[in-house]
């Protein structure tokens, strides 16, 4: 008797829900789980075939399939178990696993079934299930935003090799018109530069100070338009990356005084250019057609912004450090607001009025020096002149 | 005995004025306007300079230069080249190539009849 208390209080307490049917399916017990599990009442279901429990097609058919038990001992649930769905007495469907055993009494056999709700598990799949196909989603919406993404990227990338291929072609372009010019513009004035020489010569006998005033003019204009192509020229290839220095070892003294004689040629009416060298030793190794072009360039300058009667010192000097060159003059000075865009390509300082230039000059000789890893600097006064010292450290 | 000067230059204008300017000095002036008639000139002739431009068409200076080294008789004749590039590669290429000397594009009288005297020396 004990036994038989214990195991209806197991029934009775039991989490799963637990019913037993006779051999044609009809319910004898079910256990209060289930009874919550199907919303049923037990004396709505005690006596009732257990199909009532089910859902179509098990509810048609589970009589079958106990008959076919009975007949073939043959099992498809029982001693195996079976995930199959539940029908509510409101009709709703719920998920479970079933385990069925069959019991044999003497003269009669019951079968017992066990019911284990999945609906949470389910629920739980389910939500799994949901979240998967959410991420899935949202993974096929961000590699649709990213393949766009990248489309536009290639776009734009293409965008931009294509104006850098225009850039390029633009920069060619002006190469190539630059190096044309500087060419093809100096045939036209090398004959105009031959006519007026002419000219002067047949002129002599008439001894005109007006025909010799304005052959000088033309010959001026000449070889300043022939500084402005040089200097578009020099720009456009140190632009292009192509001035590389050669150095070689050379007599700084005797390189300056060829200078200053060549210079004193255009020199303005006694406008004396005063040449000093200090240091015991004049051997410096630079690229000489780099320093000459920094140097005429420095001195021209100090030719044109300083009026005649004037004294040019033109001062080179070699100590342990290095080579120091310093041209100085008494001329018109930078402004001080001008001064700190005195090397910039194209700029010219404002109290130049109309003293002719491109501007080009001291941003050459900054590349220049640079390129020889020399360094410019200067000092100027408004009114009083201007000193540049070019300084290339000892090699 | 004038010296004569042999002038190969594509252009009209220049090439004439360099005649008429070294007239004036007193030198004897051949011109041609290309390279084949200017080597056929020098030959002919025998000048005791030469001025060459670089840039011609159909034979440039170079090729000029390179083709009156072939001749013996034109051994130690001057060639001065007449360029309008003003690229220190350019013009080192022609020295390379036994050019004595060359003047750039534009030059006035002084410096064409000094650059002359120069190497005639």
């Amino acid at each position: 008797m004990e036994n038989a208390a214990l195991l209806v209080a197991i029934i009775e307490n039991a989490i799963d829900g637990i019913l037993t049917i006779d051999n044609n399916g009809t319910i004898e017990s079910i256990n209060p789980a289930a009874c919550k599990l199907f919303s049923y009442l037990p004396e709505e279901v005690i006596g009732k075939n257990v199909s009532m429990l089910m859902p179509p097609p098990d509810k048609e058919q589970h009589d079958e399939y106990l008959h076919r038990y009975q007949r073939t001992a043959d099992p498809h649930i029982i001693g195996i178990g079976r995930e199959v769905t539940g029908l509510r007495k409101d009709g709703s469907q719920f998920p479970f696993q079933l385990g069925v055993s069959d019991v044999k009494f003497p003269g009669r056999k019951i079968y017992a079934g066990f019911i284990h709700d999945l609906s949470r598990q389910k629920a739980a799949e389910e939500q799994l299930k949901e979240h998967a196909a959410h991420l899935e989603e949202e993974v096929a919406d961000r590699t649709v935003s990213l393949q766009n993404m990248v489309l536009a990227l290639q776009e734009a990338k293409e965008e931009v090799s294509v104006s850098l291929e225009k850039e390029k072609e633009l920069s060619q372009l002006k190469s190539r018109f630059v190096s044309m010019a500087s060419h093809e513009f100096r045939t036209p004035l090398s004959a105009v530069q031959l006519s007026a020489s002419l000219i002067d010569r047949y002129a002599k006998p008439f001894n005109s100070a007006d025909i010799s005033k304005h052959v000088e003019k033309i010959k001026n204009a000449v070889g300043n338009l022939t500084t402005i192509l040089n200097d578009f020229l020099s720009l456009e290839k140190l632009e292009a990356g192509k001035v590389e220095p050669t150095f070689t070892d050379f007599d700084l003294i005797k390189f300056s005084e060829e200078i200053t004689e060549e210079m004193q040629l255009v020199a303005k009416q006694n406008q004396n250019i005063i040449y000093l060298h200090s240091g015991t030793s004049s051997l410096v190794s630079l690229d000489q057609n780099l320093l000459r072009n920094c140097i005429f360039n420095l001195i021209s300058n100090a030719i044109k912004y300083s009026g005649e009667n004037t004294f040019i010192e033109f001062m080179t000097e070699i100590n342990e450090a290095g080579c120091v060159i310093i041209v100085k003059d008494n001329g018109i000075g930078i402004p001080e607001a001008d001064q700190k865009h005195l090397f910039e390509a194209f700029f010219r300082a404002h109290n130049t009025g109309n003293i002719s230039g491109t501007g080009l000059g001291l941003n050459i000789v900054t590349r220049y020096a640079s390129l020889m890893k020399g360094t410019v600097a200067f000092k100027s006064e408004p009114h009083q002149g201007t000193s540049f010292t070019l300084s290339f450290p000892a090699p | 005995m004038n010296k004569k000067v042999l002038i190969i230059e594509d252009n009209k204008d220049i090439r004439e004025n360099i005649a008429e300017i070294l007239e004036l000095a007193d030198y004897q002036v051949y011109s041609a306007d290309n390279g084949k008639a200017g080597i056929e000139l020098a030959l002919s002739n025998l000048p005791n300079i030469i001025l060459c431009d670089i840039m011609m068409p159909e034979m440039d200076g170079y090729d000029v230069l390179a083709a009156l080294h072939q001749y013996p008789e034109m051994k130690g004749v001057p060639f001065i080249f007449l360029t309008a590039k003003a690229e220190r590669l350019d013009l080192r290429k022609g020295l390379e190539l036994g050019a004595d000397d060359y003047l750039i594009k534009p030059f006035d009288d002084i410096a064409l009849l000094t650059a002359i005297k120069n190497k005639l020396k």
